[in-house]
């Protein structure tokens, strides 16, 4: 009984993600499970790099993609694959 | 006023003739333009590593960068190995810091400088002339002036 719950255990650990999300030359790494919504991983990476200011300015972008996650959808509702790096970032970065 | 709470930059002479050459070749005298200082460094003394002139929109009065470019950006961060600690960005008059430039900064930690060179650099930036510098503390923008903004750069010959 107790090797099946801990097969059940190893199946369930498989299936979970391993993301990392880099910030301006830092790294978080990040286990997650594929049909959390995004929006988990994105509040803890803001709070891991200590960024303040503007958050409604900022996303998470998969590199080469003109527009950040939707925080609200799953990882695997956007196609998001284990091993993945994301990039948390300004949406619009601006001067003036 | 932050004074003694910003690290101080050491900005090697290639640094920032780099960073006036960008300033001077982008901007042409009649645009905005906008770069970044990284170190990889820590503590209270920051050597700059290099200058990032990252593809961007300006107009006489803005600079504007995509996210997507910040992703390319942050990206080619983790493969130098540093981050970057300061923006620099030019102004067509006096420097100050905008509204624009309080909440589109590219990043807003503690620490983070924020440089507004005046009249498109057209005294370049040695010394920091008439330039206008803060620090991003605490969710705002605060000014170093006086002596802070003095001591704040030392510029290798």
């Amino acid at each position: 009984m107790e090797s099946a719950h801990s097969e059940g255990e190893k199946k369930e650990q498989e299936k979970k993600l391993k993301i990392t999300v880099v910030y301006n030359g830092g790294t978080l790494e990040e286990t997650v499970s594929p049909n959390a919504s995004v929006e988990s991983l994105f509040a803890k990476a803001v709070h891991h790099f200590e960024v303040q200011g503007n958050r409604a300015n900022l996303g998470l972008y998969l590199p080469g993609s003109q527009t950040p996650l939707d925080l609200n959808a799953s990882f695997a509702a956007q196609g998001i694959h284990t091993d993945t790096t994301l990039s948390l970032n300004p949406r619009r970065v601006g001067n003036g | 006023m932050s004074a003694g709470r910003a690290s101080r930059l050491v900005v090697p002479a290639n640094v920032r003739r780099e960073t006036e050459r960008h300033f001077r070749e982008c901007g042409k005298g009649s645009r905005e333009c906008l770069t970044f200082w990284t170190s990889s460094g820590t503590g209270e003394r920051l050597r700059i590593a290099r200058v990032i002139h990252p593809p961007h929109a300006s107009t006489a009065v803005t600079t504007d960068l995509t996210g997507a470019d910040v992703c390319a950006l942050n990206m080619d961060l983790i493969a130098h190995g540093d981050r970057v600690v300061v923006q620099l960005h030019t102004h067509p008059g006096r420097a100050f810091h905008s509204q624009r430039d309080d909440e589109l900064a590219l990043v807003q930690t503690n620490g983070f400088l924020s440089i507004v060179v005046p009249r498109f650099a057209g005294a370049g930036i040695l010394g920091l002339p008439e330039c206008y510098v803060a620090e991003f503390r605490n969710g705002s923008w605060d000014a170093i002036e006086g002596d802070a903004l003095e001591s704040l750069i030392q510029w290798e010959a």
